[in-house]
């Protein structure tokens, strides 16, 4: 694995980062992106308050995707647990895009996004952000949950649908990421 | 607004030569399809000084598009102003059309023109060419068919960053120009779209001019590439 640690600019390792709360699918994404070639860093959960799931992410996960020729992308899927933020906001400051992950259903959701949000508005150069809504939710839903980031302050932010067990999905949203960065770079 | 009303009857014979077939594919080609009606039901009247001599009321339209040095108070009573040279071409008629559509689906837009005209043509009349139009989402919206596609996403993505010309639409999203238009109606339908006209900045005159990019455009074809394919290697 490259070992560079920067993520915005020609020359730095390109890394993509995936951010939510605990449970959403990060990993169960970084697995749908990269199959195999992902290290993981699950342990037992003992925050069962927070989620009941077994198992829990406590470091930065990697997978990488393979471009061919030797060159790679990193998907880092960040810890969810808030006491963790220091490991989110370095991967988010290494990143040129950043997946969002959320159930725009949930009560948190929006201010757990916001929160984000503003860290990533805190960057010198903050990467292309996108929320993915990990869960089913109306058209109404998803464009409730984005004026409420607009309100915020964060302008507009595309929110799109996509299951993180689902490839296809990931997929799209990963092709409507490379368009943002294309924009970016052209105009950059 | 499903089509936009025009009037070219102030134009006078030399002017409507040269509009009338280009007016057949720009009509088409623009955001709004465009629809010749009488001049006191048009939303757009083109103009042109030999008939502005020969008027004395412009009517109620809120749109004029001048084409050549045209010079009257009758201006000020519109409320968008666009200007033609009369040695127009196709692109250029297209492109004041689509100014025209964003300015009557959009208050917002509108008012960003009419400052951006109005200052145009205030300071330096030579420069008018080198803006262009930029399109903007105000708010995020889901859309339904056609529009619900990979290359239709990506454009609202695009549009919800900056503003963008429907080139650089085309060029990063994938839509060809005519559903990039498409959706641009659609959005300005629902109120969601804003428009402003920007100096166009040339690559050679731009300072970033050598300046790498903030992405390696190889690394993102071959991304774009890895997607495409299904995420295997290309």
């Amino acid at each position: 694995m490259n070992q560079e640690s920067g993520g915005v600019g020609p020359h730095k390792m390109p890394r993509i980062a995936l951010c939510g709360p605990m449970g959403i699918g990060k990993t169960t994404a970084v697995r749908s992106l990269c199959g195999a070639l992902m290290s993981s860093s699950d342990v037992r959960n003992l925050d069962l308050a927070a989620h009941s799931k077994e198992l829990t992410t406590v470091g930065t996960e990697f997978g990488e995707i393979d471009l061919g020729g030797g060159e790679v992308v990193q998907i880092c899927g960040c810890p969810g647990q808030e006491r963790f933020s220091f490991v989110r906001q370095w991967v988010l400051s290494v990143s040129m895009g950043v997946f969002i992950m959320t159930d725009v259903n949930s009560p948190t959701s929006l201010a757990e996004t916001n929160h984000i949000l503003d860290e990533i508005g805190q960057l010198p150069q903050p990467p292309v952000t996108l929320v993915l809504s990990a869960r089913p939710a109306t058209t109404q839903q998803i464009e409730t949950f984005a004026q409420g980031v607009y309100s915020a302050g964060h302008g507009v932010i595309p929110v799109l649908e996509a299951d993180p067990r689902d490839r296809g999905q990931l997929l799209d949203a990963m092709s409507v990421l490379v368009s943002m960065l294309s924009l970016q770079s052209e105009n950059s | 607004m499903q089509t936009a009303g025009i009037s070219a009857e102030l134009l006078t014979p030399s002017s409507r030569n040269r509009f009338a077939p280009l007016y057949g594919v720009a009509s088409r080609k623009s955001v709004l399809p465009w629809k010749e009606v009488p001049r006191d039901r048009a939303q757009l009247i083109v103009l042109d000084q030999g008939m502005a001599d020969a008027i004395s009321s412009l009517g109620k339209a809120p749109c004029v598009v001048c084409i050549g040095q045209v010079k009257t108070a009758m201006l000020d009573g519109a409320s968008w102003v666009g200007r033609l040279e009369a040695d127009y071409t196709l692109s250029d008629l297209i492109d004041m059309f689509d100014r025209a559509a964003v300015f009557l689906l959009d208050w917002d837009a509108r008012n960003k023109v009419i400052r951006h005209e109005s200052e145009r043509a205030a300071a330096q009349p030579a420069q008018a060419a080198r803006q262009e139009f930029r399109y903007q989402l105000k708010s995020w919206v889901s859309v339904g068919a056609p529009f619900n596609t990979g290359p239709c996403i990506r454009a609202l993505a695009l549009l919800s960053r900056e503003p963008v010309s429907i080139a650089q639409l085309c060029l990063h999203s994938g839509l060809d120009n005519t559903l990039a238009r498409g959706l641009l109606v659609e959005l300005g339908r629902r109120g969601v779209l804003r428009g402003v006209a920007m100096p166009v900045i040339s690559a050679a005159s731009s300072p970033s001019h050598h300046r790498e990019p903030l992405h390696s455009k190889g690394l993102l074809s071959r991304l774009g590439r890895w997607i495409r394919g299904g995420g295997k290697p290309g």
